[in-house]
């Protein structure tokens, strides 16, 4: 028995086996509509794959590791991410993949070209679309191209968006299946969508269109004309057109953008003759399926395929205060990341240093009470449009990250996902920076016994000395940030603490040119343009990551100031006009990266003790020690070098800590958070994403942190 | 104590399971037995019958210090996160015969198909004083409740 079915054989009773998308493909070209030749290879060889790879345990064991509803957004990443990479790692089943390479030969590997699409039961139907959440890859040529696409189809599966949107549906992740469809690739000139309900107005009908393939309007590298129709006249009705220059284009190893020639430059893809095909097919397909539709379309040699086509769905309300499904409709293409990356760095980062240094030119104690009202008010506008700007530009900017992350892993298949972030590392990072000048004057102290005893005895460092040159200069550069350097820091005594460890640098040996450069030649000479490209803008991702919330402190510290001098002036009774002018609460709450984590319950009386925590391993290796409890900034001068520091986040200003931590615990999950980065950089256990660490663990607690496994032990004596 | 989820979770596995494992003490080994247990509302003490001649009797006669094992597994990997177990720690002893009674009248409620075997005079009713639990979910997350606190 084949395991492709071909489109023409698909039952109208097995959509549990086919899939919506597939059944409703087969139904079009059953009903005369043009659409490419396709084959479905049905659920059950997904649910075989599963089982005889043991990805079925695997996946289990993943979904159930934690509460779903506790996890943040990045935290859903990095499980759909594992599961991708052990999608693509594991071997196929010999008789599986044979069976499937004579399916193969005897149909889709014939073809110029492939298509391979996602078809789960259940989606697209009327009342859901899973539009989006799972993947598609186009122009495949070979078995072995296919074979490859379709685990990753199968992987999309669990991709983070979709795995959000099936919780939410209340749908079983782990009862879900996917089937595929594989299609001939048809190759138009001009391609698009068709909404024949218009998703703002019902009452019109709408089209986009872009020159060539369609996965660069789908996936928003390129900007489409769109156009409304009359519904019963099929008259354009309204015209929103864009300058094209660009279009997707086949080539030998798969697709590219390119320039758009003399005569299609500039020119909208749109045409009557177009506009009239569209609409009637728009009709026709209405008419015969009884339902309002969203069809994927190509025009080639004045022929109109069908590609796709699913039930117009209302989007899913979802819980107020999830903020989740908002993080994973970030997804962006690489030509929007750069061009974001260039509207970051030459516009908004330098656009809040302004308004911040602007800030800190006022002298606030000269103003009159009426005038400072007035600034404050100014300066929490500022503040708020940043804010809303951080939202906007900084947080998508994050997914250039995912975007490395997930070429790489296609790309390389390495046992370990999250293998890709070594060659983030970057010596702007702001942090990274400090920390190396800290290290630095360590290392000085550290041969000059004299100076350190004298240093420990409570004595100045002379004057001139080289030790104190740097330390001036070092307090310039970052003490006027109090993101970056707590206040309550004495530098010396610091410094006297980081002389007194060991001089090991954990950081790994390999140089970051030579770590490229290995990752480099093992891209295929056809992707490597692509993979300087996505490279750059993962590592300009990683270090905006940063840099943006050193950015947007300066602003907040403005407003502080402001809020400050206010406070004063209220303490000392010349408050006149100012009494209403602060918030109710000392800080409004603001939108941050750091606050979707939901609160954990209430640690109970000390007769429930957690004795052994799991969360995510974020950094690899075992260690134990003392547990550092750190809850607000003030106690940062308490920790001691071999304890565990157990954390909300680890803040910016905190990461110079991490050197000396015998291991790291973080409440935040996820492997691209700050603790997990610097982790990874120094080779300390890490252990991320665990709600409740802040409020069970005690200081004093000794901990054992397995950062091989994400496990936290503690050691409370006899039970 | 308080109404935490993980304290409902001991509750309901002691009260939905039937079966225990008891570990014992034989001359330095650990033994492990299979016994039907019950637990009283306030899970401080759990019953459990055994027949004088077994070695988990002369073990306990020996050394009354007890674990039992009590989980909702199913024998399927994938299910293994979907488990949870829970330790007692504790003291048994054997029931006087004051109390007997009572207490079997509570122990053949929760295990009626008992009745001839507890009620046969070669067995003894043990209760176990929990001194503190050990709960086990999601393969690894442990918490333990003081019981004497």
């Amino acid at each position: 028995m084949n395991l492709l079915i071909p489109f023409t054989d698909l039952s109208r009773e097995a959509v549990k086996s086919f899939g919506g998308k597939a059944m409703m493909l087969a139904r079009l070209q059953q009903e005369g509509f043009m659409v490419p030749a396709g084959y479905c290879l049905p659920v059950s060889v997904y649910h075989d794959f599963l089982v005889e790879t043991g990805l079925d345990t695997f996946i289990a064991m993943e979904l159930q590791r934690k509460d779903f509803r506790a996890m943040r957004w990045e935290e859903l990443w990095d499980v759909s991410l594992r599961i991708r990479n052990h999608f693509l790692s594991r071997a196929w089943p010999k008789a599986m993949k044979e069976k499937l390479l004579k399916d193969l030969s005897e149909g889709p590997a014939n073809w110029s070209a492939v298509a391979v699409r996602s078809t789960a039961p259940g989606e697209d139907s009327a009342s859901q679309s899973f539009a989006g959440l799972h993947e598609s890859r186009v122009m495949l040529q070979g078995a072995e191209a296919i074979l490859e696409a379709i685990r990753i189809v199968w992987a999309s599966l669990w991709s983070d968006g979709a795995l959000l949107y099936r919780h939410e549906l209340g749908l079983d992740s782990g009862k879900s299946g996917m089937a595929v469809i594989l299609q001939e690739m048809v190759v138009g000139e001009v391609s698009g969508i068709l909404f024949t309900r218009a998703p703002q107005d019902g009452s019109v009908m709408m089209a986009e269109a872009v020159w060539g393939l369609n996965q660069a309007l789908v996936d928003g590298s390129i900007e489409p004309d769109r156009w409304q129709f009359n519904r019963a006249t099929g008259a354009v009705t309204e015209k929103h057109e864009v300058v094209h220059t660009v279009a997707l284009r086949p080539t030998t190893h798969g697709t590219e953008l390119s320039s758009l020639g003399e005569a299609q430059r500039g020119q909208s893809p749109f045409d009557p003759v177009l506009c009239r095909e569209l609409f009637q097919a728009g009709c026709q397909l209405e008419a015969s399926l009884g339902l309002a539709l969203d069809i994927e379309w190509t025009y080639s040699d004045k022929n109109l395929h069908i590609l796709q086509a699913r039930p117009i769905t209302t989007s899913l309300q979802t819980e107020e205060g999830d903020e989740r499904p908002w993080y994973l409709s970030l997804h962006r293409s690489l030509n929007n990341l750069e061009a974001l990356r260039m509207e970051l760095e030459q516009q908004v980062l330098p656009g809040m240093d302004h308004d911040a240094e602007k800030m800190s030119a006022v002298e606030l104690s000269h103003l009159s009470n009426r005038t400072l009202a007035g600034e404050y008010l100014h300066r929490r506008r500022i503040l708020d449009k940043w804010l809303s700007v951080y939202k906007e530009k900084c947080i998508p900017m994050a997914h250039g990250l995912r975007l490395f992350g997930e070429f790489y892993n296609d790309l390389l298949k390495p046992e370990d996902p999250h293998e890709f972030i070594n060659l983030l590392h970057s010596d702007d990072l702001l942090a990274v920076k400090r920390n190396q000048q800290l290290r630095e004057m360590a290392e000085l102290l550290r041969n000059d016994h004299r100076l350190l005893q004298e240093l420990k005895d409570g004595r100045g460092l002379p004057d001139g000395s080289r030790l104190k040159l740097m330390l001036e200069a070092f307090n310039r550069e970052y003490s006027g940030i109090n993101w970056v350097l707590p206040k309550e820091l004495d530098l010396s005594s610091w410094l006297v603490k980081l002389a007194e460890q060991d001089s090991d640098d954990k950081s790994e040996g390999l140089k970051q040119a030579d770590r490229e450069q290995a990752f480099f030649d093992q891209v295929p000479e056809t992707e490597r343009g692509m993979a300087v490209r996505i490279l750059a803008v993962a590592k300009a991702s990683y270090l905006l990551r940063d840099n943006d919330n050193l950015y947007l402190g300066k602003v907040r510290a403005g407003v502080s100031a402001a809020e400050q001098e206010i406070r004063e002036r209220i303490g000392s009774g010349v408050s006149e006009g100012l009494d209403k002018i602060l918030p109710e609460t000392t800080e409004k709450k603001v939108f941050s990266r750091y606050e979707s984590q939901r609160e954990p319950v209430e640690s109970p009386d000390t007769w429930q003790l957690a004795r052994q925590l799991v969360g995510q391993p974020a950094g690899p290796g075992v260690n134990s020690g003392p547990a550092r409890v750190l809850d607000n900034a003030s106690v940062l001068t308490d920790f001691k070098a071999g304890e565990v520091l157990v954390c909300d986040a680890i803040e910016p200003n905190m990461t110079f800590l991490a050197p000396l931590a015998a291991a790291i615990i973080e409440r935040r999950g996820g492997m691209l958070v700050h603790g997990a980065i610097i982790a990874r950089e120094y080779g300390i256990p890490c252990v991320t994403g665990i709600p409740e660490a802040t409020k069970v663990i005690k200081s004093g607690d000794q901990l054992t942190v397995d950062g091989y496994l994400g496990i936290v032990t503690i050691d409370r004596g006899k039970g | 104590m308080t109404d935490t989820e993980e304290w409902r979770l001991v509750i309901k596995l002691l009260k939905e399971q039937a079966f225990g494992v008891l570990g014992t003490n034989h001359k330095g080994h650990a033994y492990a037995s299979l016994v039907a247990f019950a637990a009283t509302a306030d899970v401080c003490f759990i019953y459990f019958a055994t027949t004088r001649a077994t070695r988990k009797y002369l073990n306990l006669a020996a050394d009354d210090q007890v674990a039992l094992l009590v989980d909702n597994r199913a024998d399927q990997a994938p299910a293994l996160y979907e488990a949870a177990a829970v330790t007692a720690y504790g003291t048994a002893k054997e029931v006087a015969a004051a109390e007997h009674a009572e207490v079997l009248q509570s122990y053949l409620a929760r295990h009626p198909q008992l009745k001839t075997f507890v009620s046969s005079p070669t067995t003894a009713i043990f209760r176990i004083e929990v001194e503190c639990y050990h709960l086990v979910q999601r393969f690894q997350n442990v918490t333990e409740f003081r019981m004497n606190r």
